[in-house]
């Protein structure tokens, strides 16, 4: 595959591509030229345009340690502490231009995590993962394809572990070896900028225990290969994406466009199967991913914050309120939660540390911090842009009222606010808010990289309350 | 023949900058219009490297490997005078 430069060499390569892509029922055959998906492109597109940028990239680009070679820092494999706070703040810096999800940070994820448990797998086993993994590394080096890291399953019912659902195909699994590779069934749901990756990284879910031995899979394949289909997921005001200008609210999306990647039978060859069958090594790899994923968050929903901050306050500018005392109060309130936010992706950075493989890892704990904060706070800093924006942001007339012949002037008049300021303009700071603020944009980061709960679940893990207890008692003297 | 002085720029990697960096860029090339040239900062034969950082953090200047070249390193809007200050001082000091 001809290396991906540009913005245009990216584009291009997914026009080639020609993978089953579904939208709305309808089998979408160029999915850049689709108004609904191309928000999404444009967005994760930046992360190659950016990184041809003087004043970006330092962050953008990173230098292999396979090659030596300059490359893009979303297919790199972390070698020190400066290499994982670089990921936040490229993701920061990114979330600045995109104002949204621009994807690629999961393939990213995923790539290291399973660059660490392959060499991890075969120190116990004596299995050759670890070498197979690094030459698919250089081949996603080399092309600098974007890969969609896949792993949440559908999971059916939860009370059920997979080898035991009704439907065996809840879970991704290996319905067959051959002497050439192994077929899998199965789906993976959420897929962020699954329609406009190239390749997918698939893990498994959850921890497996030995009955589910074949749910027990980590393996690579292109998205164009025969079985996959990929059906893009609704989302809030989905419509709005089909037209263009103000009411569109941002012209990158909400969130990254998500979708369920079904595989049907799908053949996979040895050379690109990192885990077949390992149980007892799924629970890290999936820790792994998560954690690293997990330290993203104040990271790309930070500078998202910065943005919508940015749009709360010319919106009170907008209207007249900036200078009370309480507008400035929640303006502040929203910058401490985004700087919360962040550092803690900072923080989890500092304190990463190195994994036997040589590749670096943030602290597990404080990872899982972040993304809860995140859970908590992008509600939060949105309430507010949504107290200080008004009611107007739900309520306003469309665009198309805007320039009427016979309503404009009255929209015009009705919804102007400090003299010298167009409408036109505070109606594109309102829609802006609406769309950063609401809806899919808000369940993404309670979700996104796992739900608050299985954060909960990694405090019970490595909070450390026994030693939490010794010290109290020490403290009062209890033996 | 009058030959103009090389600057290198160099950025940080502008993670959440208090001020336009480029745009800071391009008023110091507006405002030394022909008395300078400007190129990246891994160009052969520099005669000055300015580092334009996006805070006081001041990334750009970290593993710094032109010790033998003059170089500035800018941290917000309020260094751009100075900034003009001493490429001028520089280049007046230099001309042959």
């Amino acid at each position: 595959m001809k290396r991906i430069v540009t913005k245009e060499d990216y584009i291009q390569s997914l026009k080639n591509l020609h993978h089953v892509v579904y939208y709305n029922g309808k089998r979408v055959e160029d999915v850049t030229e689709h108004p609904a998906l191309r928000p999404h492109i444009n967005s994760a597109a930046l992360t190659y345009e950016l990184a041809l940028r003087p004043e970006h990239e330092e962050l953008l680009t990173a230098i292999s340690h396979l090659t030596g070679k300059r490359i893009n820092r979303f297919t790199h494999i972390h070698q020190t502490v400066d290499d994982l706070i670089k990921k936040v703040q490229m993701l920061r810096l990114i979330a600045h231009e995109t104002g949204s999800c621009f994807q690629r940070c999961v393939g990213f994820d995923a790539l290291n995590a399973v660059y660490m448990t392959a060499y991890d797998i075969d120190r116990k086993y004596k299995t050759d993962y670890f070498e197979k993994f690094k030459k698919y590394l250089l081949h996603v080096q080399e092309s600098n394809v974007m890969v969609v890291g896949g792993m949440t399953d559908p999971k059916g019912d939860r009370s059920l572990p997979p080898g035991r659902q009704s439907d065996p195909d809840l879970f991704t699994h290996i319905v067959e070896r051959r002497t050439d590779g192994i077929i899998i069934r199965g789906a993976k749901a959420h897929m962020t900028g699954g329609i406009n990756s190239h390749e997918i990284l698939i893990m498994p879910t959850q921890a497996m225990k030995e009955e589910d031995r074949d749910y027990a899979l980590a393996c690579a394949l292109p998205l164009n290969s025969p079985g996959v289909i990929l059906i893009f997921g609704r989302q809030t005001n989905e419509e709005r994406k089909l037209e263009e200008g103000i009411d569109i609210g941002n012209p990158f999306g909400v969130v990254g466009g998500e979708a369920l990647i079904i595989f049907e039978d799908v053949f996979v060859p040895w050379d690109r199967v990192f885990l077949c069958g390992e149980y007892d090594l799924a629970g890290i790899l999936v820790e792994r991913f998560a954690t690293l994923h997990r330290q993203n968050y104040g990271g790309c929903k930070g500078g998202v914050s910065d943005v919508l901050v940015g749009a709360t306050a010319l919106a009170a500018d907008y209207q007249g309120t900036a200078s009370a005392s309480h507008i400035k109060e929640k303006l502040a309130e929203m910058i401490h939660l985004a700087e919360t936010i962040y550092s803690g992706s900072v923080a989890c950075s500092a304190m990463g540390y190195k994994t036997p493989s040589g590749a670096y890892y943030p602290d597990p704990l404080l990872a899982n911090t972040t993304k809860h904060n995140v859970t908590r706070h992008i509600y939060e800093i949105s309430r507010l842009a949504h107290d200080i924006a008004g009611g107007i942001m739900a309520t306003m007339p469309f665009q198309g009222d805007l320039e009427s012949s016979e309503v404009g002037r009255y929209v015009k008049k009705y919804l102007a606010g400090v003299k010298g300021i167009p409408v036109e303009d505070r109606m594109k700071i309102l829609r802006l808010i609406e769309n950063m603020s609401g809806g899919t944009a808000l369940v993404e980061s309670m979700h996104g990289a796992g739900s608050p709960q299985t954060q909960k679940v990694m405090y019970g893990r490595l909070g450390n309350l026994e030693q939490k207890k010794r010290w109290a008692k020490r403290l009062v003297g209890i033996d | 023949m009058e030959i103009r002085k090389k600057i290198g720029i160099k950025y940080c990697g502008g993670c959440n900058p208090t001020y336009e960096r480029v745009e800071m860029v391009e008023q110091v090339q507006f405002r030394l219009e022909g008395r300078f040239l400007f190129f990246r900062h891994d160009q052969q034969d520099l005669d000055v490297l300015v580092l334009i950082n996006g805070c006081p953090r001041s990334c750009a200047t970290e593993n710094l490997n032109y010790k033998e070249v003059p170089y500035r390193s800018i941290v917000g809007e309020n260094d751009f005078e100075t900034l003009i200050d001493w490429l001028m001082a520089l280049e007046k000091k230099r001309k042959p």
